[in-house]
């Protein structure tokens, strides 16, 4: 046995945790109930001493960490990171002020409320941007700029392998949900950004997506999510390297992935995956 | 704190706080407990937000592994495993059957023993900053390191327990 499986057995006590709903909103309203009673206790001290009482008892729930009222939360299913008023923005921009309809230009009231929508994960290319926006139900990519929020209609896909409705609970350190040609935000015709999104697990800090014609990406990775973004073009039908002639006679380039690599903090690769994806 | 803070706190632990609940986990060996060590680090985080708020996550590993420390202490040492854990049955592979075993070994250490494992091995920290986050030399990190590993070894004998050196 060597290091190595003393990390292994680290890491495998450390997947039993489960992750906590509101971590922040508890920690708050500890340190608010905790300073409350600093003030009431406070108080009590400044009367007992005023009216020379020679004691003073404290009821339960004076001073004590284990006496501090914590207000219980009800867990909420599949918990994604609250907008910041910026974040929400570019949210709302890739929705484009509504959820997605159904072929038929329906209304998906199935799919919920722009407003439960969340940014889960977004990466500066020069002036323009790719990012995934999503709820706990699915995800919808999107490219955008200053003043363009997507340049396509938002197109909704349902998670798949998030058994109870947990999004990490997948097995791996890595899920690549979703691989995707979109057009580009610069106005171009022919260019094309090719986006690789998907979730990983908390101990990855890094990814790096590798695609044929020796072409590498680093994924923007936030909360639990990454994106990475390699350019591309469509061309002319009938060129080798096409596989899907449309009726412009252009076709959309035979752009693969060939590795996707997750790396921890420390730089360590912690997953390698190679052709054929999962779920994509 | 007021509500930029607030604000910036939360979005900094809904972050990490995956993350964070894992080292916590790992660390107390139990979900109620991971839970309450993050709470108590978090709300002692947010106290001191405005003078942490560049490098937050320093703090709170700090905290949390300090923390930890103090409570095995208030509470007096933990009797130690005197034996080496039991097994439920030999597994068919040998291997599922040792790493049982080795998790029960690490639940068995002590904490501080345990924390430099983590903080080591699961953090893959070098030993300055090992002994930088408990407030030790390095001097400690490395015994505590040679017999939490020696432990480890008693615990599971039937492991080839041959780490490398714990120096970096």
């Amino acid at each position: 046995m060597t290091n190595e499986m003393l990390r292994d057995a680290f890491e495998e006590l450390a997947d039993e945790a489960h992750p906590v709903d509101d971590l922040a909103g508890r920690a708050l309203r500890r340190l608010d109930a905790r300073r409350r009673n600093r003030r009431v206790t406070g108080v009590v001290l400044a009367i007992a001493s005023a009216v020379a009482v020679p004691w003073v008892v404290f009821g339960p729930g004076f001073g004590g960490e284990g006496s501090t009222p914590d207000v219980e939360v009800k867990p909420k299913p599949r918990p994604l990171p609250a907008d910041t008023r910026a974040e929400a923005k570019v949210t709302l921009g890739c929705m484009r002020d509504g959820v997605p309809r159904d072929e038929m230009g329906r209304r998906r009231p199935d799919l919920g409320k722009v407003s439960d929508f969340r940014l889960l994960v977004r990466q500066q290319v020069g002036r323009q941007f790719v990012a995934a926006v999503g709820t706990g139900r699915g995800f919808v990519t999107c490219v955008g700029a200053k003043n363009v929020g997507n340049v396509s209609g938002p197109m909704f896909h349902p998670w798949q392998a998030a058994p109870g409705g947990d999004l990490w609970a997948f097995r791996g350190k890595v899920r690549l949900d979703r691989k995707v040609s979109e057009s580009t935000a610069d106005g171009h015709p022919y260019n094309l950004h090719q986006l690789v999104f998907g979730r990983v697990k908390p101990e990855v800090a890094r990814l790096t997506v590798y695609w044929n014609r020796n072409r590498k990406a680093d994924a923007a990775v936030q909360n639990g999510f990454f994106i990475a973004r390699t350019h591309s073009r469509v061309v002319p039908a009938g060129v080798p390297g096409d596989n899907d002639i449309d009726a412009t006679g252009m076709s959309d380039p035979d752009d693969q992935v060939t590795k996707v690599v997750a790396y921890n903090a420390a730089g360590r690769v912690v997953s390698t995956m190679t052709p054929p994806f999962p779920g994509m | 704190m007021n509500r930029e803070a607030r604000e910036s706190f939360t979005a900094f632990v809904e972050a990490r706080s995956a993350n964070l609940i894992r080292s916590a986990y790992v660390l107390t060996g139990d979900q109620h407990a991971a839970e309450d060590l993050l709470q108590t680090v978090l709300a002692k985080t947010a106290a001191r937000w405005r003078h942490i708020r560049e490098n937050p996550e320093a703090y709170v590993r700090r905290a949390m592994y300090n923390e930890q420390v103090s409570r095995w202490r208030r509470r007096g040492r933990e009797a130690t495993v005197e034996k080496p854990p039991e097994r439920a049955g030999r597994d068919l592979t040998g291997d599922v059957d040792l790493r049982l075993s080795l998790r029960e070994a690490l639940l068995a250490l002590p904490p501080r023993k345990r924390a430099v494992l983590v903080l080591r091995y699961f953090e893959d920290l070098p030993e300055s900053q090992v002994a930088d986050i408990l407030g030790c030399s390095v001097g400690t990190v490395r015994s505590q390191a040679h017999r939490a590993l020696a432990r480890l070894r008693e615990l599971v004998p039937d492991a080839a327990l041959d780490f490398e050196k714990t120096g970096s």
